[in-house]
């Protein structure tokens, strides 16, 4: 998996490209861990993500709580129906901001 | 195409140079423009300036000749004028004494008057007398004698006017001018003062000549002229001395009537020596003309201006126009000055006139004379102004052969000083150069010392940064390339040791009863493949095709163990079952790495053409021949060998016919991809072989190589190809009808309706991500879709991470199979039981932030699967995740 970052201003923008399971997670936990500071809009670009596991929910839950935590937001956009569909089955789609 | 090299010395100091030159050039140009300029300016005024000086020096002097000339002529005038003045004034005071002798005879006493005495020069009064006073006496033989005989009032008469002759002497003794006085009586007598008493005797008798005063000019004019009036005569000839001369004269009157004229005689000759002593600069002079225009006294030689001896002719009269009217306007009493052609030369004409005998006098000079020197100072004018532009020109030249000098100079110190600037300026990119070329060529301990504290040594110093670097690079660069030269030689040798170790086609090129042929290209240097093929005694004929998981070093080393088990093993004898069981027992020992082979292993009756096989997870090898075809061996494989120890392999037999030829491969020619990633596939293979109908093996393999070689286009190869052929040729074939309709054949040729194929890796998820690339391609082999994928791979992703994490087992074999209904993936591990399936349904309802990890997994793969199931079987964990297809959606 490749990750693009982009950065606007307090925006931070990635771009996971390929499979978030548990291979890839550490990687995107990693590049979340070093988000740069005072960042108040998270956004995921899943346009390129080819499916996610609960190991990649989980780096997801962790992101959204730290943003929450920070006073900020989190959002996630793009995702193909085998994303979608584990974030059907799990309420991920209930509780976080999908677009 | 060579384009010259200059350096940056050159280029430098040719700009330098350049520069300067053009600006000197420049310079001096505009200079020596300049100084032309100034020189032709300077030139032109001289020039004019002397012209007009010349020009006013002659006006002005034509102007002060002109006045100089008219002054003299008017001095000139008023002096002689005043000379004559004396004359007049001599002659009144003859005339007024005689007429005082004629008016009162008794206060005179007699005085006698002498004859001229012969011989004598001495100035003395003289009586002569004329003819009339005379008488003939006697007429002899000698002629006639003539006597004076006066009457008594005759005698009278000359006895009283004797008294004159002293004041006659006192006359003409003491005025220069004079040269005689006189008077002459109506009677005939005449007193007469002069030097020359001789000259009265040029008849030669005893008295004096006769004289006769009427007649003459003077003695007529004063008789008729005014009473008391003094005229001059016109220009005559001396009746004694025949030389030039005018009279002055005056009647005397007595009792009303003219008794006697009284004169004054000058010599024209004896008034020029008194008056005439001025001269008129070099070649001028002066004239007199008197009343009549007659040139009484003139300062020329010759011409009409000069005296005429005899009857001087009117210069009014005369045909030189100008002449003529300046005659005329001096005449009239006018004075002035004129420019006029005189002899052949202009001159300038000065006139004044003299009042009282109505003269005028001219003063002449030539006009070059009086130019003469305004010409001369035209001249010097002009011949400074030369010498100036002759100085102005030399300084000209000296100026530009200066500048021409300063040019050199210039050139030749602007080149070397250039040289020398441009050689300090350039002489640390020369040695940067120098070391830099140094470095180039490899000398990596070269160093740049510059001190030129600019640019040029931040370059230096940056060039030494660059060394360093590049040398420590280039450093473990060359202990990187040994190493991986050394590891290189080592797998080449290797490469080389395992070629070697497989054996040689030909060594059965003799055979009539069978033919083998054998293909391998390691995609690297040291692959996993291997095949093998040897008489077990002299009926059989053992083959087999091998793959090694994995590839490199590791593999090959697996692969010569397993080949040297394998081969002992099977010479050893026995069900070959069994020999394939105990080298799954040999290679499981030990096989700490995970490694695993898959072979298919086949034992051929010659005698019969009874093959007896077995595989172990080894892809399926085709059989076929010219009339019927190809197709698969698809009986269920084995497990992979070192897979999982106490394996058990089922063998299979088939009988072969004359004709007949197995084709076996390795996962290198089926997984061949093309560009786009597809799959070559059996399919294909099938085919290809189908359509070939070949059965010669070197034949048939190089129509496969060919096939997947076009298939493959510019892809690249990332496993092996290896291919074992065998072509069975002789059929002693007894047993081979009673085999005809064994359930084996049968099998043969449905194929691929069902296609398992699992894999065991140890229980790490390390391993995971092998699992997954084998599952992957296995539901790529059977066309699943792409999102049919996804939901495999995040179940299995799910599954075996949890097994790994939470099951304490050591190995995990997952089995795939797909059918067109059904996708199933099976594992095996044999960690703690544990029932997945069990767990409560995890919470998906609550907010994503209080939700407890763990259990998530497990709901994912329940609801992504169609069917879950769990069972413990023989301290083994089996877990059946099943998906349906979509069918035709395909």
């Amino acid at each position: 998996m490749t990750i693009e970052t982009e950065k606007r201003e307090e925006t931070l923008i990635l771009r996971p490209n390929g499979r978030l399971d548990t291979d890839t997670a550490p990687q995107f936990a990693e590049a979340l861990d070093n988000m740069p500071e005072g960042i108040k809009d998270l956004q995921i670009d899943m346009e390129k993500l080819e499916y996610v596991t609960s190991a990649g929910l989980r780096v997801l839950l962790a992101a959204m709580k730290k943003m929450k935590a920070g006073g900020g937001s989190m959002t996630v956009y793009g995702a193909n129906d085998a994303v979608m569909e584990v974030f059907q089955i799990t309420g991920f789609k209930k509780h976080m901001d999908i677009r | 195409m060579k384009r010259k090299k200059r350096s940056l010395r050159r280029k430098i100091t040719s700009l330098l140079l350049a520069l300067t030159l053009t600006a000197l050039c420049l310079a001096g140009g505009v200079s020596v423009y300049g100084l032309y300029a100034m020189r032709n300016a300077s030139d032109k005024s001289s020039r004019k300036l002397g012209q007009t000086a010349a020009e006013d020096a002659e006006a002005a002097l034509e102007e002060m000749a002109g006045e100089q000339l008219l002054m003299l002529a008017e001095e000139k005038a008023a002096y002689i004028e005043e000379k004559f003045h004396t004359v007049i004034a001599c002659v009144n005071g003859i005339a007024q004494a005689a007429e005082d002798i004629y008016q009162n005879p008794e206060k005179y006493p007699d005085r006698e008057v002498p004859l001229p005495e012969k011989g004598s020069c001495k100035l003395a009064p003289q009586l002569l007398w004329s003819d009339r006073l005379m008488e003939v006496v006697e007429e002899g033989t000698d002629g006639e004698e003539w006597i004076l005989n006066p009457t008594k009032e005759q005698q009278e008469e000359i006895l009283r006017l004797g008294n004159l002759q002293d004041l006659l002497v006192q006359y003409n003794k003491n005025n220069d001018m004079i040269s005689s006085t006189y008077l002459a009586t109506e009677s005939g007598w005449m007193i007469q003062a002069d030097y020359i008493p001789d000259r009265k005797y040029t008849g030669g008798g005893e008295l004096p000549d006769s004289f006769e005063a009427e007649g003459r000019q003077w003695y007529e004019r004063a008789c008729l002229a005014e009473k008391g009036k003094t005229i001059y005569s016109d220009v005559m000839v001396d009746f004694h001395e025949g030389k030039d001369c005018i009279v002055c004269s005056r009647a005397v009157y007595s009792q009303g009537r003219v008794a006697a004229v009284a004169g004054v005689g000058s010599y024209l000759d004896t008034i020029k020596e008194t008056v005439w002593n001025a001269s008129v600069g070099e070649s001028g002079y002066a004239f007199l003309i008197n009343q009549a225009g007659q040139v009484m006294i003139s300062g020329a030689e010759q011409g009409e201006t000069a005296v005429h001896t005899g009857s001087s002719p009117d210069l009014r009269q005369s045909e030189n126009k100008e002449l003529a009217g300046a005659a005329q306007k001096m005449l009239r009493g006018e004075k002035g000055m004129m420019e006029l052609e005189l002899e052949g030369r202009r001159v300038y004409l000065a006139y004044a006139p003299l009042n009282e005998p109505g003269w005028a006098l001219a003063t002449v000079m030539d006009v070059d004379e009086v130019l003469a020197p305004a010409m001369q100072s035209q001249r010097e004018i002009l011949d400074l102004t030369e010498d100036v532009a002759l100085q102005q020109n030399e300084t000209i030249h000296k100026m530009i052969s200066f500048y021409f000098v300063i040019i050199v100079l210039a050139a030749a110190a602007i080149s070397i000083s250039g040289v020398l600037f441009a050689g300090k300026l350039t002489y640390p990119i020369h040695t940067l150069t120098r070391e830099a070329a140094r470095i180039g060529r490899g000398n990596l301990d070269a160093c740049i010392r510059l001190m030129t504290g600019d640019e040029v040594e931040e370059l230096g110093k940056a060039f030494n940064k660059m060394t360093v670097r590049l040398k420590g690079y280039i450093e473990r660069l060359s202990a990187a390339t040994a190493e991986q030269e050394r590891i290189r030689t080592e797998l080449d040798l290797a490469s080389q040791i395992q070629k070697d170790m497989l054996p040689e086609a030909a060594i059965f090129a003799d055979r009539t009863d069978f033919v083998i042929g054998a293909y391998m290209t390691p995609a690297k240097e040291v692959g996993g493949d291997f095949y093998d093929f040897f008489r077990i005694d002299d009926d059989r004929l053992a083959f087999l095709i091998a793959d090694v998981s994995g590839k490199g070093v590791p593999a090959a080393l697996f692969m010569v163990v397993a080949k040297t088990l394998l081969q002992s093993r099977i010479m050893e004898g026995g069900p070959l079952e069994t020999a394939i069981a105990d080298v799954n027992e040999s290679l499981c020992a030990g096989n700490e790495n995970g490694m695993f082979v898959t072979v298919w292993v086949g034992v051929l009756t010659l005698s019969t053409g009874r093959l007896q096989y077995v595989n172990a997870g080894h892809n399926p090898p085709l059989i076929g021949n010219r009339e019927k075809g190809f197709a698969y061996v698809t009986e269920t494989s084995g497990f992979v060998l070192a897979g999982l120890e106490g394996m058990t392999y089922a063998v299979r037999e088939r009988l072969l016919e004359a004709g007949d030829v197995l084709l076996l491969y390795t996962d290198g020619v089926t997984e061949m991809n093309d560009e786009k990633g597809n799959l070559y596939g059996e399919e294909r293979l099938k085919n290809l072989l189908n359509g070939e109908r070949e059965t010669e093996p070197e034949k048939l393999m190089s129509a496969v190589m060919r096939d997947i070689r076009s298939f493959q286009g510019k892809a690249r190869q990332f496993d092996d190809v290896t291919m074992l052929a065998v072509s069975y040729l002789d059929g002693k074939k007894t047993a081979l009808e009673a085999e005809a309709d064994s359930p084996e054949k049968s099998d043969a040729l449905p194929a691929e309706a069902d296609s398992p194929a699992e894999i065991v890796v140890p229980a790490r998820i390390e391993y995971r991500r092998e699992v997954q690339d084998f599952i992957e391609k296995i539901l790529l082999e059977n066309a699943a879709a792409k999102e049919e994928i996804y939901q495999m791979l995040t179940a299995f992703d799910e599954l075996f991470s949890n097994i790994c994490h939470y099951g304490k087992a050591s190995k995990i074999r997952v089995v795939c199979r797909v059918s067109e209904q059904e996708m199933t993936l099976l594992f095996i591990d044999d960690g703690i039981p544990f029932h997945p399936w069990e767990k409560e349904t995890p919470d998906t309802e609550t907010a994503l932030e209080e939700r407890k990890e763990g259990g998530l997994g497990i709901y994912i793969i329940r609801k992504l699967m169609d069917d879950v199931n769990y069972r413990y079987d023989d301290g083994q964990n089996i877990n059946e995740l099943k998906k349906k297809r979509k069918g035709e959606e395909i």
